[in-house]
């Protein structure tokens, strides 16, 4: 069993502590869930429970944590635990799927029986920083869950899954909790999950209880404001990495009209980020057009007219205050000194957070609604939001929606890509299905 | 070829590390006559590399550029000073491959567990694992930092070469997505328990060591051998 005991924890150099008077306990065989909003203290109170709080990061520690009556100690801590982060790119240590999975498995036979159910169509060989985010996280999740440590820390393991990914995932994670072993989920409570969990704690504000999440909050439906016209065309396009390498996009055709929100839905690795690359004019096209209010146009034109808001925020935060992030895309945009203030203003409302708040104080959450309010913020015809959802609390969703809604009433277009069928319904008034680089079908939702 | 890469990737560790170590040595220090061979091997092995048909391209393009150099700097152009140049490429060119071929069949931990297994201080060798398996993720970072500023309106031109706000909005995200990724790739190093699993399955290899002993005749120089017959 795993057993916490008046935990207090403090990071060297923050004013005040993210985890306060904590106790916890966890019985072997169990499924259990840490929940709690953006920036509430779950990750900080796994890593006391995996135990790298205080051994491995410092900071102003008090209380007791103990595995089977025996104080984790440095040297327990290596054959104990494995975390898999929520970014999961970070946990590997091979550089091949095949590397990553060999850790565990020696034998050819037993690698390819692992590894089927996980990556079907992509080859062993292939380098790990190469694969998707979701893909990172299925083999994250299977090599964690795959070593026989007693106790499996999974933060936000669902995120980036697609519902096959999502399927597999609970079912390995259920047969590990069989094997004696305790298994932590680390989750926001807006994201429903089909695990029947033994036992929740919520982290709120550094405190925690012992509760279950209520059924998660109703998403409203975003109005459908569309005209007739369309605004933003992508025509026939296609690209490939190098000229060596099969297409990532093939012949992708779509079209958005005036006020209308489309979703782009897709298994992990299928080319959606790639294809939102090429269409906000990061990467040029191979072949084929992209059209902005019927004007063809491509690199700085298009760049200036189509933003995008990509899957990690933390790639984009450099100021020192929440105000100056807000205005580095305006100040690119040339506006005057008085429409930057007037913007900043007007949006400051918005904000769950003021507008001298640090952002690398927020959590991953409100960066990432730090970074989609910046995209709207500088007005452009398109948007284009790669898994927005993803780490936000019900409060953030809110203000994104609220967001959302304004920019489709002025005339905007969004294209929103997920994995999760029941977000884009809510978001979305039509979905297009992507699957190996093409655009396979569409869905009409209203 | 398929199979002898999968052999040199799966082989002991150490016997593969001793047996690169020893094709660097020969190619450094070795008869010319055993440099040249080793270098047609690691050619070959290249060419027909699976997967990395380009890896090729560097280390040929290199062995030009060395040839052209060392030929420019002899001023003379007397015979020996040209074969001299060209045996001095050749090794060069020799090192190119053998370290193109030593990143793709040696894995981070392998040097992991021959550090262990050599009982190198556990600090030093997790420096060098972070450092090696660190590079992908360093360079997938500034991809994905580049992108997302350019995005918000950055622009890459000559004139932003001299603006201040570019290396800012590059540097500080770039700086900070390494650290974090550093700082969590320390909690995972440590929280896996590398030596019990891995090391466990790391069982001696014959074939390895075999072809590791062989590789001494490599020292031998034939050209002298021929002489005497």
């Amino acid at each position: 069993m795993l057993l916490a005991e008046k935990v207090t924890y403090k990071y060297a150099g923050a004013e005040k502590p993210s985890i306060v008077n904590a106790n916890a306990f966890f019985s072997k065989g169990t499924i259990n869930l840490l929940w709690g909003d953006n920036g509430s203290g779950k990750t900080t109170l796994a890593m006391i429970l995996c135990g790298a709080i205080p051994h491995l990061i410092n900071g102003e520690f008090s209380g007791n944590v103990s595995w089977d009556d025996t104080p984790i100690s440095s040297e327990l801590i290596s054959h104990l635990s494995s975390f898999v982060f929520q970014n999961p790119y970070i946990y590997f240590q091979g550089y091949t799927i095949q590397d990553e999975i060999s850790l565990i498995a020696n034998t050819d036979s037993k690698l390819i029986q692992i590894a089927k159910p996980l990556l079907p169509n992509i080859p062993l060989e292939t380098p790990l920083h190469k694969l998707s985010h979701g893909q990172q996280q299925r083999v994250a999740l299977y090599s964690a869950i795959l070593q026989p440590d007693p106790l499996i820390f999974l933060d936000e393991p669902f995120e980036f899954l697609d519902d096959s990914g999502v399927k597999q995932a609970t079912e390995l994670i259920t047969n590990a909790a069989k094997d004696d072993r305790i298994i932590i989920v680390i989750q926001r409570p807006q994201r429903e999950i089909s695990i029947d969990f033994s036992k929740g704690y919520q982290v709120l504000d550094g405190r925690v209880c012992e509760a279950f999440p209520e059924k998660p909050n109703v998403l409203p439906t975003i109005t459908n404001l569309s005209s007739n016209s369309p605004n933003f065309i992508i025509d026939d396009v296609s690209f490939n990495y190098s000229r060596d390498s099969a297409f990532s996009i093939r012949k992708a055709s779509l079209s958005i009209l005036e006020g209308e929100s489309v979703g782009l839905i897709g298994p992990n690795g299928c080319g959606k980020t790639t294809l939102f690359l090429v269409a906000c004019g990061l990467l040029n096209p191979k072949h084929g057009n992209i059209l902005v209010k019927h004007k063809q146009l491509n690199g700085k034109a298009l760049r200036r007219e189509v933003k995008c808001s990509f899957q990690n925020p933390e790639n984009q935060l450099f100021g020192s205050t929440v105000k100056e992030e807000l205005e580095f895309g305006l100040r690119n945009l040339n506006l005057d000194h008085l429409e930057i203030g007037k913007r900043v203003e007007q949006i400051s409302d918005c904000l769950p957070f003021g507008l001298s708040t640090d952002p690398f104080q927020l959590s991953y959450g409100q960066k990432k609604i730090l970074g989609i309010i910046a995209t709207f913020l500088m007005k452009p015809q398109v948007v284009l939001l790669d898994e927005p959802m993803a780490g936000l609390d019900f409060k953030s969703i809110m203000t994104f929606y609220k967001l959302a809604e304004a920019f489709l009433k002025r005339g905007g277009s969004l294209l929103i890509s997920s994995h999760s069928m029941s977000e884009v319904k809510t978001l979305c008034h039509r979905v297009l299905v992507m699957r190996d680089g093409e655009i396979i079908d569409e869905l009409s939702l209203r | 070829m398929k199979s002898l890469e999968r052999y040199l990737v799966r082989t002991h560790p150490v016997t593969k590390i001793l047996l690169y170590l020893q094709l660097l040595s020969v190619a450094i220090w070795g008869p010319l006559i055993s440099s040249v061979v080793v270098t047609i091997t690691c050619f070959i092995f290249l060419v027909f590399y699976p997967g990395e048909k380009g890896i090729i391209a560097n280390p040929f393009y290199a062995m030009l550029f060395c040839t052209i150099a060392v030929l420019i700097v002899i001023p003379t152009g007397s015979k020996d000073e040209i074969i001299y140049a060209s045996e001095l490429s050749a090794r060069i060119f020799n090192i190119m491959l053998i370290s193109a071929i030593l990143g793709l069949v040696i894995k981070p931990y392998d040097i992991l567990i021959m550090g262990r297994l050599l009982h190198t201080p556990g600090n030093l060798v997790t420096v060098i694992i972070t450092t090696a398996l660190f590079f992908p993720i360093a360079m997938q970072n500034i991809y994905s930092v580049i992108f997302a500023q350019r995005s918000r309106g950055l622009e890459l031109s000559f004139s932003s070469l001299f603006r201040l706000m570019t290396y800012r909005a590059i540097t500080i995200p770039y700086v900070v997505c390494i650290l974090r990724s550093a700082l969590a790739m320390w909690i995972s190093i440590n929280l896996r328990p590398w030596s019990k699993y891995k090391l466990a399955k790391a069982k001696v290899d014959t074939l390895g060591l075999i072809l590791f002993l062989a590789s001494f005749a490599l020292w031998l120089d034939y050209s002298t051998l021929f002489a005497l017959q």
